[in-house]
């Protein structure tokens, strides 16, 4: 069998692995939060109608953590893996990157045909760009907590810690400091689909992702191989 | 014919050097036991040879073509691995199976058939994980990744290591099988020298991170015996030649003795001269220093 297609067979049973943990998942959630908690008086059909427009959301919260975790976890069991086995590093890396961003692209791509096949989901399209561009923020943090791990070990994921501590002490001073607007937050949950900023955030998601893939590849170029 | 060439390699952790400007030429279509110490440098050799590690200087090239990221050149290179369920890597919460399946997918001429030949062969239960499985079931799963996975160049680390000598024959003459039908090249590393000495048509000999020897196995052995008799006639016999691991018992003398290309042991002594297995003259060869110390 060709060996592209041996690949592609390998990284699409874990691409639909991730995929089914976070829809199943996601509508776990919902049973169990949304469509346990709704009032039925409308009827059973309308209920459910309303409670599935927001399953997109519950996918979305499995399947930052669910990427989260996977990415850690590709470095941790693939990598070492993939190199013994006569797999080049960029080759091993290439592979684990790509499959976290067919990922996060996958999710993205299911939220957003839910929302356009669904009925009343038309209206939560306009949130694409922000879920899209946090979806691939939590790929690329992923990758690079993974990266550090296998690469620096111990020191690496103090390192990580230390970073990703940052990022959130700088997001949370950041909120603080701007924080004098009680109803900002609230405002967010009426989602302005004309804003700029959630195209930017798209953006430097995947530009951090694509980042984050260069890094992985030039961190790995000389790693030690032990299994 | 195919080579693979390692040229100035110098590994260096820290302080350590775990091997110093090693040099050797690997030709394709024959069995290598590469035999040395614990520590002497045999792993980390392989897993340069085979670009599964850095080396801090020198080069690995197969045919001309570095080795060192080169998919095609690592196509032909398979190093399986002894395997560790505790290095804490992820490979412990794979099933063989998975295991067996990633090997597929890097290993351009994987055999499926053979894989799968061997797993029934071994007796091995595909559905465990590995790190449930024991130190000799690890060692047969590397043996099927290394048998299946028809690279040219094979490097198998302590093959045999926890099998029982059942399994220890099946591997021997399964090398041997495939050997005489591919005419791949194997390099096997291993502290079992006794009983794989007779498949080795070469030995390479790693002694504190250098080569000590590489050389033709039935021709070093032809050239190595065991001088022993009384003090005086010992000495006589051997004397100008290397000498190595001499005992001593009351008046008695034993000593190891390398013969070159035309030496002989001198005439009309009263000495026994017997030969040495390869096991026997690897302890006298490495075994020395520590015996001096």
């Amino acid at each position: 069998m060709n060996r592209g297609v041996v690949k592609f067979r390998f990284w699409g049973k874990n691409w639909l692995q991730s995929m089914g943990v976070a829809l199943g998942g996601g509508f776990l959630f919902l049973a169990v939060y949304v469509i346990g908690s709704r009032d039925f008086s409308g009827g059973v059909g309308r209920m459910l109608l309303d409670s599935f427009q927001v399953y997109p959301v519950y996918v979305f919260l499995v399947g930052t953590f669910v990427m989260a975790m996977y990415g850690v976890t590709w470095f941790q069991t693939y990598y070492s893996v993939f190199v013994s086995l006569s797999a080049t590093r960029r080759e091993a890396v290439v592979g684990i990157v790509v499959a976290e961003g067919a990922v996060a692209a996958g999710l993205a791509g299911f939220m957003a045909a839910f929302w356009a096949v669904i009925p009343g989901g038309g209206k939560y399209l306009s949130m694409m760009p922000l879920v899209t561009g946090i979806l691939f923020v939590v790929a690329s943090f992923a990758m690079v907590l993974g990266v550090a791990i296998v690469r620096w070990k111990k020191l690496g994921v103090l390192l990580a810690v230390i970073l990703y501590g940052s990022c959130g002490m700088a997001f949370g001073i950041t909120l603080a400091m701007t924080g004098d607007d009680s109803g900002a937050f609230r405002k967010l949950q009426v989602f302005d689909g004309t804003a700029l900023w959630p195209v930017l955030l798209a953006g430097a998601g995947v530009l951090l992702y694509l980042l984050s893939c260069v890094f992985a590849v030039a961190a790995m170029r000389r790693s030690e191989v032990r299994v | 014919m195919s080579k693979l060439t390692g040229t100035g390699i110098t590994k260096t952790y820290g302080t350590n050097d775990v091997l110093q400007d090693v040099s050797l030429e690997l030709e394709s279509g024959r069995i290598y036991g590469l035999i040395g110490r614990n520590g002497a440098g045999k792993t980390t050799l392989l897993s340069i040879l085979s670009a599964q590690n850095p080396a801090t200087r020198g080069t690995v090239t197969l045919d001309g073509e570095t080795v060192w990221e080169n998919p095609q050149a690592l196509s032909h290179l398979c190093f399986s691995r002894e395997l560790n369920p505790t290095s804490g890597n992820g490979m412990t919460a794979m099933k063989v199976k998975e295991y067996l399946e990633i090997a597929s997918v890097f290993y351009p001429h994987w055999d499926r058939e053979m894989a799968k030949r061997l797993v029934e062969e071994f007796h091995l239960d595909v559905k465990k994980r590995m790190a449930k499985l024991s130190k000799g079931m690890l060692s047969m799963v590397t043996i099927v990744v290394a048998l299946a996975s028809c690279a040219d160049f094979t490097f198998l680390d302590e093959p045999v290591a926890g099998l029982d000598i059942v399994a220890r024959e099946k591997f021997y003459r399964l090398l041997v099988e495939e050997f005489n039908e591919t005419g791949r090249t194997f390099v096997v590393s291993t502290h079992i020298i006794e009983e794989a000495s007779d498949i080795f048509e070469e030995v390479i000999i790693v002694d504190q991170g250098r080569i000590y020897l590489k050389e033709n196995t039935q021709e070093l052995l032809e050239r190595c015996v065991h001088v022993s008799g009384r003090e005086e006639d010992v000495d006589a016999v051997t004397a100008g030649l290397e000498k190595h691991q001499e005992e001593r018992l009351g008046r008695s003398k034993g000593v190891t003795v390398m013969l070159k290309p035309g030496q002989r042991l001198a005439a009309g002594y009263d000495v026994t001269v017997q030969r040495l297995s390869l096991q026997k003259l690897f302890a006298a060869l490495c075994g020395e220093e520590e015996r001096h110390e």
